[in-house]
């Protein structure tokens, strides 16, 4: 049946839920059209590779960006190769037992914390009792911590799409297991968990709250020269424009401008993960 | 009608098998001897534990949990439920090709060699034996311009003689085939078929089949199962001429199955 036909049976359903789909669609485009509009025109070369002057009411926001993509690092270092075992051992090794569920709804629960809860369990373990300080560091790990539960899940959900005939063409051919894990089922699960990692690295780049209490800071002066030094990040700088500046007026462009870099760095991410996804489905 | 008997050495020793998946008994007291160098059919209706049995001989189901086996099978003398096998050569030495072609995301040259160098075979012979493969399967002149390209954008009939290919290129001494043509065109049929005459010569090989035209063409001993239990078992020519079971003689009349 083509969709004409179904429209012409029973037109309502379809109307109501394309009204629905549209209405999101016209908030997102409100969004972006109001942070575009206003931060564009203040976009330059200038505004990228300056630091802040006179009070923040001027110059540029380059050590935000070099902060943010740091933190996004550390995140990444943090996240993948703990997310990247626990899905394997999820996904190939774990029996169907009650331990195994607990672990799953345990995970699943963590995806459900809300990030200030992140954001202080972070300066308790990692500022306070692991003398972390509040730093780079410390901010990456926690947001390392709120990535996993969504890199073990994608990651899971990947290696699950890799059909069993090929895990067991390998172990016919003599490969154990973990051979068997690591030249077919990751190889062939790379797209879905690039596109899981980078999707919540997109995420984390942009939350506020976790990094509050770890490390970020109202205003630092030159650019972060290791990582346990406290760092200026987009999502806080924005906020810190947009609510505690003592002349939010006069830095509103600036807060504007800073919204429209954090959300090309989000595309940008976006992006490189759907380059990934396609690379990897055209060789097979 | 008289029949010869073919001299043989017997590779593969079943004796009182019994395999439970969960509580279900799908194999009883299966006891058989398979006979080198030649190529033995499993034939029965569905369900009535063909692939299951057959699925033993390579311990691969080992992978599920809820299986549960007695009884003893000796390969070349050596128990291959004792606890010093290792399963992993005991699957280098018994080959498998499945049901549906399942060639790895991988190049048409690797999905050869990865079975070579996961042997441990040395890196120099490898180019030369994924060559010999090739062309023992008969795929060798379809392929050799484009080897690199990847496995999947083959037809399925050339897929099924890829992973022949790489079953052959790690050397076993048998080779177990769970319907392998039911996934393919008949000319494709006819190919492998041809291609397990062929390997005979060199290798012990079990297939399980639907098809009992194709049992009668290819093999020398042929196993009637039903319900779990291996029902009649000898050469294929006494088994499709002259059965001694009523229950054989109606499922090769076509009467059930």
């Amino acid at each position: 049946m083509t969709i004409k036909t179904l429209f012409k049976e029973n037109p309502l359903p379809m109307i109501v839920l394309l009204l629905c789909t549209l209405l999101v669609c016209v908030f997102l485009l409100l969004i972006l059209g109001e942070i575009f509009s206003k931060g564009i025109p203040v976009l330059s070369w200038a505004f990228i590779i300056h630091s802040p002057e006179n009070g923040m009411t001027e110059g540029g926001i380059l050590p935000a960006i070099v902060g943010t993509l740091l933190l996004t690092l550390i995140t990444t270092l943090v996240s993948l190769p703990f997310g990247i075992a626990c899905a394997v051992y999820l996904s190939e090794y774990a029996q169907n037992n009650i331990t195994t569920q607990i672990i799953r709804a345990a995970i699943r629960n963590l995806a459900g914390v809300p990030s200030i809860i992140y954001g202080l369990f972070g300066l308790a373990l990692f500022v306070e009792v692991l003398q972390l300080g509040t730093s780079i560091l410390s901010a990456g790990l926690t947001l390392g911590l709120l990535s996993l539960p969504y890199i073990i899940t994608t990651s899971e959900e990947a290696m699950k799409t890799v059909p069993v005939s090929m895990r067991e063409g390998a172990m016919a051919l003599g490969a154990t297991q973990f051979e068997t894990i690591r030249d077919i089922v990751l190889p062939a699960s790379v797209p879905g968990i690039a596109t899981g990692i980078i999707l919540s690295l997109s995420r984390a780049a942009g939350e506020t709250a976790p990094i509050l209490f770890t490390g970020s800071a109202f205003y630092v002066t030159g650019l972060p020269g290791n990582i346990f030094q406290e760092f200026m990040a987009l999502p806080y700088h924005l906020y810190m424009l947009s609510t505690q500046h003592q002349s939010i007026a006069e830095v509103r462009p600036l807060a504007y401008g800073t919204a429209t870099v954090l959300i090309l760095l989000v595309f940008m991410l976006n992006i490189i993960a759907f380059l990934i996804r396609n690379k990897f489905r055209n060789k097979n | 009608m008289q029949t010869t008997k073919i001299q043989t050495k017997t590779i593969i020793d079943i004796s009182d098998l019994n395999l439970f998946f969960g509580e279900k008994q799908v194999l009883k007291n299966i006891g058989m001897n398979i006979a080198e160098k030649m190529v033995t059919a499993l034939i029965g209706p569905s369900g009535c534990g063909k692939s299951t049995l057959l699925r033993t001989l390579n311990r691969m189901h080992d992978l599920s949990p809820d299986a549960h086996i007695s009884g003893d099978i000796s390969i070349d003398g050596q128990n291959i439920f004792h606890k010093n096998i290792i399963v992993n050569n005991l699957r280098k030495k018994v080959g498998m090709v499945f049901q549906k072609p399942n060639p790895f995301p991988k190049s048409i040259y690797d999905n050869i060699a990865y079975g070579l160098q996961i042997n441990g075979f040395s890196k120099e012979k490898i180019p030369q034996i994924v060559e010999e493969s090739l062309h023992k399967s008969y795929l060798f002149e379809e392929v050799k311009d484009k080897l690199h390209e990847p496995a999947t954008r083959l037809s399925g009939g050339q897929q099924q003689r890829l992973c022949i290919a790489r079953t052959i290129a790690v050397k076993p001494d048998i080779i177990l085939m769970d319907e392998p043509c039911s996934a393919l065109d008949p000319l494709s049929t006819l190919k492998i078929e041809e291609l397990i005459l062929d390997l005979k010569k060199d290798y012990t090989i079990v297939i399980v089949t639907h098809n009992m035209q194709q049992a009668v063409r290819v093999s020398d001993f042929t196993a009637f199962m039903y319900l779990g239990e291996l029902v009649e078992f000898d050469e294929t020519i006494k088994i499709f001429n002259n059965p001694e079971k009523q229950l054989t003689k109606n499922y090769i009349n076509g009467h059930f199955g």
